[in-house]
């Protein structure tokens, strides 16, 4: 009899991803116990996270390149440290869930397992080297959100958001898939790697015109998957109505979690695997996508009277300015991206999580999101007010705030192409550094009506659970902190661009 | 038969399924019609897989059905529950919110 042989499966490099799943099994049992009504699931949702946060950092310290499965997954840094702002703001989304549980109409149990299910298809995205493993993560978080955007489901709004964002996400699924099924039509791999190697031999004039019109086409199609996942212009629709009707701790984990993880595909996809085999087009094609979505997303912002879909067009709005640095493509653009995605992180969880504490549910579901309640919230609840003062102030990039840095870094790198002789990165900047002054229309006007307008009638204190508050300062804090000492994040995020360059240079080697 | 006609027809099947997406209006007429697209894709990695004579293709294929599955579950769910507030899969008539 031969021995069976066991493929050697490195298990601490999956520790991240199985502590999570693990976790979220535990917390789908205890919501068939009676358990489910009492703290538990909150405690196990933390400790399942923490967990996972511990053993991403165990293996942030191991090496630098690290995979597993045939080269399937890659655990390098940039997938780690975006696997931390996804696992972070998980933690953020769970503390602020509490409270927001307490009012709202959903099983606690459920809803954290499936925050963590989510959480865990965007590590195996963000870590993903393969077509098949980037479309299963795609998949595994898309279906927990698809649920979780309409799990008050006795709130008509919220249903309606979960039947948006599940059409709308399974044909922007179709996409990517019809995408992938031509990029390995065209270089016969479903592996990065070798999809790479066959693409800069196409590109190049070799093998037949049909492939390499097939791998255009099929970049093409991912390109305006991912588009749709990252909530840019023109495939932005769907995202002020699920952001507004999701559950409010729902929608900060969905716009940062989601956003995060495409576009560090978009980076593996754009840098290293079809780089520079394709730097003109793929320049062109981004910037495009990043001006129309500064455009649209500020001048439809200034008009909103809803904060949750306010903050939805300026998420759109920061899309575009995270286009720019990946359209650059340069070191100084992948890590301005990184760097501005931990501020935008700290920030969108704040804002998210101060709308849904002031927030309150009514007979007709969850009600008080428009931007007059906000009026007396300084005399109401001044640390609330200042919270959200600074959110505000950092989203519209003022300093010393980490909003602030992050546009800095991003025009920096915009303008560091421009002078290279790209003009297209010249209007980009110039056109964000105007619309950030635009955009400052709307987010101060919250700041106006939280200090300076009277309420119509005597307004009630928000009520704040101690979570929650610690959530916001937090991130309020955290916001100060990477504004005024960035540098070390931000020379985290340099050697994050040399891992992913390493990785290209050892494919190609 | 050549490749060619094969991905033709995946194509033909595509562009189907996206315009009945863009022009139904009943939620499940438009899942039919996403389930479509994704059957298309299946056609075109079984064709592909062939003809590059590797077996990922057929795997991925395997994947994509189980995955449409899931989705399935989830969105009939959605529906099911939308219509039990609603009584109606119109996606013009659900729209509360607008701007």
């Amino acid at each position: 009899m031969n021995e069976i042989l066991t493929p050697a499966i490195d298990w601490a490099m999956l520790g991240p991803i199985l502590t999570l799943a693990v976790a979220a099994c535990v917390l789908l049992l205890v919501a068939s116990t009676p358990a489910r009504r009492g703290p538990l699931p909150f405690i196990l949702a933390l400790a399942g996270l923490g967990a996972a946060l511990g053993s991403l950092m165990a293996l942030w310290e191991r090496s630098v390149h690290q995979s597993a499965f045939g080269d399937m997954l890659v655990m390098d840094r940039a997938a780690l440290y975006m696997g931390g702002i996804v696992l972070l703001s998980a933690l953020l989304s769970v503390l602020l869930s509490r409270q927001y549980l307490e009012r709202a109409p959903a099983p606690a149990a459920e809803y954290y397992a499936l925050l963590l299910l989510a959480a865990m298809g965007m590590l195996v995205m963000a870590s993903s080297n393969n077509l098949l493993v980037i479309f299963m993560g795609l998949e595994i978080f898309s279906v927990a959100l698809y649920v979780l955007s309409g799990i008050t489901r006795d709130w008509l709004r919220s249903l309606e958001a979960a039947l948006k964002y599940f059409l709308l996400g399974a044909f922007s699924t179709g996409f990517i898939l019809y995408g992938m099924a031509f990029i390995y039509g065209a270089t016969g791999s479903l592996d990065l790697l070798a999809c790479c190697r066959r693409a800069r031999d196409l590109l190049a004039g070799q093998g037949d015109t049909g492939a390499a019109l097939l791998l255009l086409l099929g970049l093409a199609l991912m390109i305006a998957g991912l588009a749709f996942k990252v909530a840019a212009v023109p495939f932005h629709w769907w995202v002020p109505d699920v952001y507004e009707g999701s559950p409010t701790p729902v929608t900060a984990f969905m716009a940062v979690g989601t956003k995060g993880v495409a576009f560090l595909v978009l980076l593996r996809l754009v840098t290293t695997t079809f780089g520079d085999v394709l730097v003109s087009q793929w320049t062109m094609v981004l910037a495009i996508l990043a001006l129309l979505s500064m455009f649209v997303g500020n001048l439809v912002a200034l008009v909103q009277r809803n904060i949750k879909r306010m903050l939805a067009f300026s998420s759109v709005a920061h899309a575009g300015y995270l286009l720019i640095a990946v359209a650059a493509g340069t070191d100084l653009g992948t890590s301005a991206m990184l760097f501005y995605f931990a501020a935008y992180m700290l920030t969108t969880l704040g804002a998210f999580g101060v709308a849904s504490l002031v927030a309150e549910t009514t007979e007709r579901g969850d009600e008080g999101y428009g931007i007059e309640r906000y009026a007396g919230l300084s005399r109401s609840n001044p640390g609330l007010a200042l919270a959200m003062s600074i959110f505000m102030l950092s989203l519209t990039g003022v300093p010393p705030l980490a909003g602030f840095v992050g546009k800095y870094f991003i025009f920096q790198a915009a303008l560091q192409r421009g002078m290279e002789g790209s003009r297209i990165f010249l209007v980009l900047a110039v056109a964000g550094i105007l619309l950030s002054v635009v955009s400052a229309a709307y987010y101060l006007r919250v700041i106006i009506t939280m200090y300076m307008v009277n309420p119509e009638s005597e307004r009630p204190r928000v009520v704040t659970a101690p979570d929650a508050g610690f959530a916001i300062a937090v991130a309020a804090l955290g916001l100060f902190y990477l504004g005024l000492y960035p540098t070390a994040v931000y020379d985290m995020t340099r050697s994050l661009h040399t891992t992913l360059q390493a990785l290209a240079a050892i494919w190609l080697g | 038969m050549p490749l060619v006609a094969y991905i033709g027809l995946s194509a033909i099947l595509f562009v189907i399924g996206v315009m009945g997406v863009l022009l139904k209006r009943n939620a499940l007429t438009i899942f039919m019609s996403i389930e479509l697209m994704l059957n298309a894709v299946n056609v075109a990695l079984a064709a592909f897989a062939r003809h590059h004579g590797g077996l990922d293709g057929q795997i991925f294929v395997f994947f994509v059905m189980t995955v449409a599955a899931a989705e399935a579950a989830v969105g009939l769910a959605i529906f099911i529950a939308i219509f039990r507030l609603k009584k109606t899969t119109d996606v013009t008539e659900i729209n509360l919110m607008r701007w």
